[in-house]
């Protein structure tokens, strides 16, 4: 198949923004972070790509994966931590995110299937993140 | 009286349908001449501006950034868009609504089934999906902006960076450029320049100056 010369980088920025704001941030940061490009990297580190990360969103019926979950604690995170201002989690991520990196302008924590029980453990006592 | 009327309500009749059937031509860049009428004229803001501006008469209003093989398919696409009833304002810079839903995805799985029939012809290999989403910006015809970007979105989400990189043909900055250069990086988060050369090719484009 002929391939053309024109490919997506052929986009202006304008475009390129119209794109990723179709996807969720976190669809974003997995798929397009740290690409080795110079311009796809300068666009994705923007902040409304990382002022809010819900880690809850399910794709094609399947919560977050633990290879998706290892990407974002080991490498993402610690990278675009200064940028995030809103955490949206599920308990069974929520230790993983919170201790991997360090949050300094975040001002927004929501608890998805917040179980007392099991989640309150996390902010009081010994287990406290 | 009655035939007054009867002749009155006859004239606003053939005024209407004036309007709706008055024809205008455009050209593409490579000289072909497309006849399109009014519905498809409203649903393009940049051909609308440019036939209220000009006295066209039988001149075909040229569009030299499209050429025939993307624009005849636009002219399909609206045509067959025509009668739709007009869409709401979309605002998708949304992100401080308060009432937004932040627990929703966001949807690019709402393509209409013609649509996505439609944009098939158009594909990442060829460029012409490329092609058509500039040509759709350019003629400022929002739907089909919207159907080229939610078909990209799609063909992204999910996949890893390098399978990314493979789908779209991305290139690697070249060592001692871009993201490689000596000096690259950390302060450049949260800047991007603001304008690109759309027909640049090749090794990515140097740091915007009046970022550094």
């Amino acid at each position: 198949m002929k391939r053309s010369g024109v490919n997506l980088l052929d986009l202006p920025n304008e475009i390129l923004f119209n794109i990723l704001k179709k996807l969720d941030n976190t669809d974003v940061l997995y798929s397009l972070f740290d690409i080795n490009n110079e311009r796809l990297d300068n666009i994705v580190r923007e902040e409304t790509f990382s002022n809010t990360l819900n880690f809850t969103l399910t794709v094609r019926n399947t919560i977050i994966i633990g290879s998706v979950l290892d990407r974002f604690c080991n490498y993402i995170l610690p990278q675009i931590h200064y940028n995030v201002k809103c955490l949206i989690v599920a308990p069974a991520s929520i230790e993983r995110i919170l201790l991997a990196t360090h949050y300094p302008n975040l001002t927004e924590l929501k608890l998805l299937d917040f179980q007392r029980d099991s989640s309150l453990r996390y902010f009081t006592g010994e287990q406290m993140l | 009286m009655a035939s007054t009327e009867a002749d009155s309500s006859n004239a606003t009749t053939a005024n209407t349908e004036n309007a709706t059937s008055k024809i205008i031509k455009i050209q593409s860049n490579d000289g072909q001449i497309f006849e399109i009428d009014q519905g498809v004229v409203e649903q393009s803001s940049t051909i609308k501006t440019l036939s209220d501006l000009m006295d066209v008469g039988e001149v075909p209003i040229p569009l030299p950034n499209v050429k025939a093989s993307i624009l005849g398919p636009i002219v399909e696409f609206c045509n067959h868009h025509k009668n739709d009833p007009k869409p709401e304002p979309l605002d998708d810079d949304d992100d401080d609504d308060p009432n937004k839903d932040i627990y929703e995805p966001k949807r690019s799985d709402d393509i209409i089934e013609w649509d996505q029939n439609f944009i098939k012809q158009f594909t990442v290999a060829e460029g012409t999906l490329f092609d058509i989403i500039m040509a759709a910006n350019y003629l400022g015809i929002k739907t089909l902006l919207a159907v080229g970007c939610k078909t990209i979105a799609n063909m992204v989400r999910g996949k890893s960076s390098s399978e990314v990189r493979e789908m779209f043909n991305i290139s690697y900055d070249p060592p001692g450029e871009g993201l490689n250069a000596p000096n690259a990086i950390e302060g450049q988060a949260g800047t991007v320049p603001t304008t690109q050369d759309a027909n640049a090719t090749g090794p990515s484009p140097q740091p915007d100056p009046m970022n550094q």
